[in-house]
């Protein structure tokens, strides 16, 4: 009878071990989603391609899930040492090679990256001596609080902003142009939001303007928002896209320099200015 | 006794009150003081700026001949930035003094170009005469400038007037000060300047060339139609409108609600062909379900359809849940970077969700270049830092500082971490350009 009992506790323990071990088994099951990756995407699968790629010394730039030209170099030689197709693409079989020759410890790097700590991510040195102090001090428990096990690391994911930038320009650029058209054009449809960002960067290309984002925006005058303190609102989602489709090349005003409120009419001399049409409530002029 | 109570209670209420008034006011005019000080300055710097910039233009005339007029070019080119940042702080934007500022900026391209471009070269004789012309101009401005001065420092005239005056609804009339900037601007448009395309083009200039598109004529009911079938939008409610004079080319905006599910989609149509030159449909992207990669083939079969052959994915770039991609047209195996078209691409179902073509409108003509290379690319390469190590080159048409279309050798290479693009001319070996690829 005891002899029975020991065994089956035996056995339960096993298969507990075994179990346990299955869910904090680095990755074979989750690595990469079938996606192709390509230079310019953001997002968890590009994380774990300059992991991987780090892991084995090709990419020595941040893991910042930013496809960008380091990663797009360092694949690219990566193919070519590995007798795959150098197109700079991510495809299955480039995927496989990289999960065969390398290991991916997704907690590791995605924790790092949530804390925004700085990190590298070399095989063959000890993961401690690769982050910053803050991570060291505390202890790497597998799974959350509550043992959710894998759910933390999914829910993460979807919280975790890559920023992505388009080119010349800063997050605070971006920030400070959401802020302007949140507090100038918050009433108005998405597309004349997207005009009124696109009007500052009208002015910004225009010889009758200051050339930067600031200097256009805090102009004495330039933007009613400036003047009664609106600017400072909390600027929505919608506003911050706006700001990026302009910036990413739409302009709805078709290179307009002014616009005004027709109903709140501000000065005699704005009515005289050739106008190109109204988006919203605001007219759009030259 | 309760009497004396209340007048005492109030007494002391009065004296607070008082306290606190007299604090606000007197914060409320360092305030104000504090802004007026920031336009004083301002103002003053800018008139020191122009006479600055015509003492050093009377320099160069006076050196002119043997390339040393370089360093007053310079200076020139550093002052005016510096003139037109304080145009930018006085609250002028409601003011027309747009002529003062651009001849301002043009004098900066100019003696930027004069100078920093030209090297050692001695002045052309063309280049003589317009810093001739310009000695005689900021001249003029300078004094004007000058008076203006004069008058606000004799009569004690505020800024914050001028301020005031100009957000009023009614024409400010009495105000000296705007009279006397009104004056300026005016004389800045009598004068009269031959500036070469290069010296005051902007990427604002796109937008003109529309106007040189060819074509037929559309009418409104022409242009619904054509949007219909490109934003494939069947039933909706659909809004034509020319645009005004204000636009560089004639052109009708296309609104429409789409009847399916109530989302808006704008539209500009060139009356001249019927061209779409862009379009912007918005709607919630609540989740990614599709790889940039198929976003991108989704943008590819969206050109193809659409008449756009022999387009080139040139830039693609994710933010959150959209795809930016940048196609460029290919003639043969040149890239033609100007006649470009951009797309937007939701990454839930691969819809295409704003689309921009007027770079591939506004340089159709590019394709009747000469577009054989006068030189190899190996030669080409010798005249390019020798620390990069090219990784990828092709031909391509870029446009440069003129704004003219010129065949290039298009060199992608590394240093160290840093990515660059060297675009050196195809006909003489001259570099162009030189790009940090930051994305």
């Amino acid at each position: 009878m005891q002899k029975i009992r020991q065994l089956v506790l035996a056995i339960g323990l096993g298969i507990a071990f075994i179990w346990t071990a299955a869910a904090f088994a680095p990755n074979a099951a989750n690595a990469f989603s079938p996606q192709v990756i390509q230079k310019g995407a953001t997002g968890d699968d590009v994380v774990e391609l300059q992991a991987r790629l780090q892991y084995i010394g090709y990419y020595r730039g941040r893991i910042d899930g930013v496809f960008g030209w380091q990663t797009y170099w360092a694949l690219r030689n990566f193919q070519q040492r590995y007798g795959l197709k150098v197109d700079g693409l991510a495809g299955a079989d480039t995927k496989k090679k990289l999960v065969s020759v390398t290991r991916y410890d997704k907690k590791f790097v995605m924790d790092n990256i949530r804390k925004g700590n700085r990190f590298t991510y070399y095989g063959g040195v000890p993961l401690q001596r690769q982050t910053t102090e803050s991570y060291r001090g505390q202890p790497s428990k597998a799974g959350a609080p509550g043992g959710k096990g894998g759910q933390p690391a999914a829910n993460t994911a979807k919280k975790t902003n890559y920023n992505h930038l388009p080119a010349g320009f800063s997050q605070s650029d971006i920030n400070l142009m959401a802020n302007a058209v949140y507090g100038e054009a918050r009433g108005e449809p998405y597309i004349g939001q997207v005009a009124v960002a696109a009007v500052i960067l009208n002015r910004i290309q225009s010889p009758l303007f200051p050339d930067t984002v600031a200097g256009v925006i805090f102009q004495p005058g330039a933007f009613t928002a400036v003047q009664d303190g609106q600017i400072w609102l909390i600027p929505n989602q919608q506003a911050k896209q706006a700001v990026l489709d302009a910036l990413n090349g739409w302009d709805p005003t078709n290179g307009a320099l002014y616009y005004f409120n027709p109903d709140k009419a501000t000065s005699a001399w704005i009515w005289s200015r050739p106008q190109i049409g109204k988006i919203g409530k605001h007219i759009f002029t030259k | 006794m309760v009497r004396n109570v209340i007048i005492a209670v109030l007494a002391i209420a009065l004296i607070a009150t008082g306290y606190w008034g007299y604090r606000e006011h007197r914060d409320k005019n360092a305030v104000l003081q504090h802004a007026e000080n920031n336009y004083q300055q301002a103002y003053h710097d800018l008139t020191y700026y122009i006479d600055k910039i015509h003492d050093h233009l009377g320099t160069v005339l006076a050196t002119g001949s043997n390339g040393t007029g370089a360093n007053d070019l310079t200076e020139i080119w550093r002052l005016s930035a510096l003139a037109r940042g304080d145009i930018g702080q006085l609250p002028l934007t409601l003011l027309p003094f747009n002529k003062t500022a651009e001849l301002l900026s043009n004098i900066g391209n100019f003696s930027y170009q004069a100078s920093v471009k030209n090297g050692k070269q001695p002045l052309k004789p063309e280049d003589y005469k317009q810093l001739e012309s310009l000695y005689k101009q900021s001249g003029t401005i300078e004094k004007s400038l000058r008076d203006v001065q004069q008058v606000i420092m004799d009569h004690h005239l505020r800024w914050m007037d001028v301020e005031m005056a100009l957000a009023s609804k009614k024409q400010p009339a009495d105000n000296q000060v705007i009279d006397g900037l009104r004056t300026v601007d005016q004389k800045v448009g009598d004068f009269e300047n031959d500036w070469d395309p290069a010296v005051t083009r902007t990427q604002l200039n796109e937008w003109d060339a529309l106007k040189n598109l060819t074509g037929r004529p559309i009418s409104k009911k022409a242009a619904q139609s054509i949007v219909r079938r490109f934003l494939n939008i069947p039933n909706g409610k659909y809004v034509v409108e020319p645009l005004g004079k204000g636009s560089g080319f004639p052109a009708y905006t296309v609104t429409v609600r789409d009847d399916r599910n109530g989302n808006t989609a704008v539209a500009t149509v060139a009356r001249k062909g019927g061209h779409v030159v862009w379009f912007v449909k918005y709607r919630d992207i609540k989740d990614r379900r599709i790889s940039l990669y198929r976003a991108s083939n989704a943008a590819g079969a969206f050109l193809n359809r659409h008449g756009f052959k022999n387009m080139a994915l040139i830039q693609s770039d994710q933010y959150d849940n959209v795809g930016v991609f940048t196609f460029a047209r290919k003639i043969g195996d040149v890239w033609d970077y100007p006649a470009s078209i951009r797309m937007k691409v939701a990454l839930d179902n691969g819809e295409v969700l704003a689309f921009d073509d007027r770079g591939y409108l506004a340089h159709q003509s590019d394709a009747s270049l000469p577009l054989k290379p006068a030189i190899t690319a190996e030669t080409a390469k010798k005249g390019m830092n020798q620390t990069i190590a090219v990784q990828e080159q092709h031909l391509a048409i870029i446009e440069n500082d003129l704004g003219n279309p010129v065949l290039c050798y298009e060199f992608i290479g590394t240093k160290g971490a840093d990515t660059y693009r060297v675009l050196v001319n195809a006909a003489d070996g001259r570099q162009e350009k030189v790009e940090l690829m930051t994305a």
